[in-house]
């Protein structure tokens, strides 16, 4: 799993460093610990649960574990983020997102099979208003998955095909998005990309 | 009751399959086809995935079809991106009826 420590909040004012130090501490052992186990389960599965391996895999497990703490972090790295809180916020929001992906894979089976294949497809651009990092990458992926749309990553915006442009999609985007950001824990901020009007046209001018 | 609903999960898998490779080869553009592929192809693997677990011996094989699941969904994510974004970069136009 994804945990860039691309935190854009600088850490350690002046006056909050010893507590800034204890917390960073606190979070790298949290962070530790759940890597711990995500390759420890992954190890569990891949030898399916043979007990005469389970030594061995916890130690590699653990080592595995320990090496991104042996690794100095950039300055201004922030506090390192937690994977643990993401992933288990992901599970929180599996029912809508299993929800939407059988919705979606219906809606184009049924397209595929129509005989007269109702398709209107157009291309526009969404306005991101997730910070850079692998939150916008993860809506990407998501709303590829959702009924009707293909999004493509560039940059500050987010590309976004849609396969029926009769139906409006951009308040089913922005509820995705904010999901998104609940999910990694980030804030949604007033999208810095020019306005670009909601366009439904091909590529043409831009770049 | 547990292997009829497997066998109907199953088949309902393999629809979805077909609806994917049917819409590839009906679909106009790279962009709609890439639509049939992630979607319609990611449904199908879930649903023979969930059939398959169904029939596991032990909670590990069935985590293990769920972790092949988990994989594919993230491949296929990054590949239709990387597929859109060199169609983009191409300069290839969405088909427009």
């Amino acid at each position: 799993m994804v945990e860039p420590p691309l935190g854009d909040q600088t850490g350690g004012a002046d006056g909050a460093q010893t507590a800034g130090q204890s917390s960073r501490r606190l979070s790298q052992l949290l962070g530790g610990l759940g890597r711990f186990a995500l390759f420890f389960g992954i190890w569990w599965l891949l030898t399916d649960a043979r007990a005469d391996g389970l030594v061995l895999g916890a130690l590699f497990a653990a080592i595995a574990a320990a090496l991104p703490l042996l690794i100095p972090e950039p300055r201004d790295a922030g506090m390192p983020r937690a994977l643990l809180p993401t992933v288990l916020r992901g599970l929180l929001l599996l029912p809508f997102f299993l929800w939407q992906s059988l919705y979606g894979g219906i809606d184009v089976a049924a397209r595929a099979f129509k005989p007269r294949m109702p398709l209107a497809p157009a291309m526009f651009d969404y306005r991101l208003r997730l910070p850079p990092g692998p939150a916008p990458v993860m809506l990407a992926s998501l709303v590829s998955l959702m009924p009707g749309t293909l999004a493509i990553v560039s940059g500050a915006r987010l590309r976004v095909h849609v396969l029926d442009a009769t139906q409006d999609c951009t308040d089913e985007l922005a509820l995705l998005e904010a999901q998104v950001a609940w999910m990694f824990g980030v804030a949604l901020r007033a999208p810095t990309a020019p306005a670009p009007p909601a366009r439904r046209s091909g590529p043409g001018s831009d770049a | 009751m547990i292997h009829s609903l497997s066998i109907g999960l199953l088949l309902a898998g393999a629809g979805f399959f077909l609806a994917g490779t049917v819409g590839l080869l009906r679909f106009p553009d790279v962009y709609t086809r890439l639509h049939a592929l992630t979607k319609a192809d990611n449904l199908g693997l879930g649903l023979i995935v969930l059939g398959l677990m169904l029939r596991a011996e032990s909670a590990a094989a069935a985590g293990k079809l769920l972790v092949i699941w988990l994989l594919v969904l993230t491949a296929s994510g990054a590949a239709s991106q990387l597929v859109a974004s060199w169609a983009r970069a191409r300069r290839i136009k969405p088909w427009q009826g």
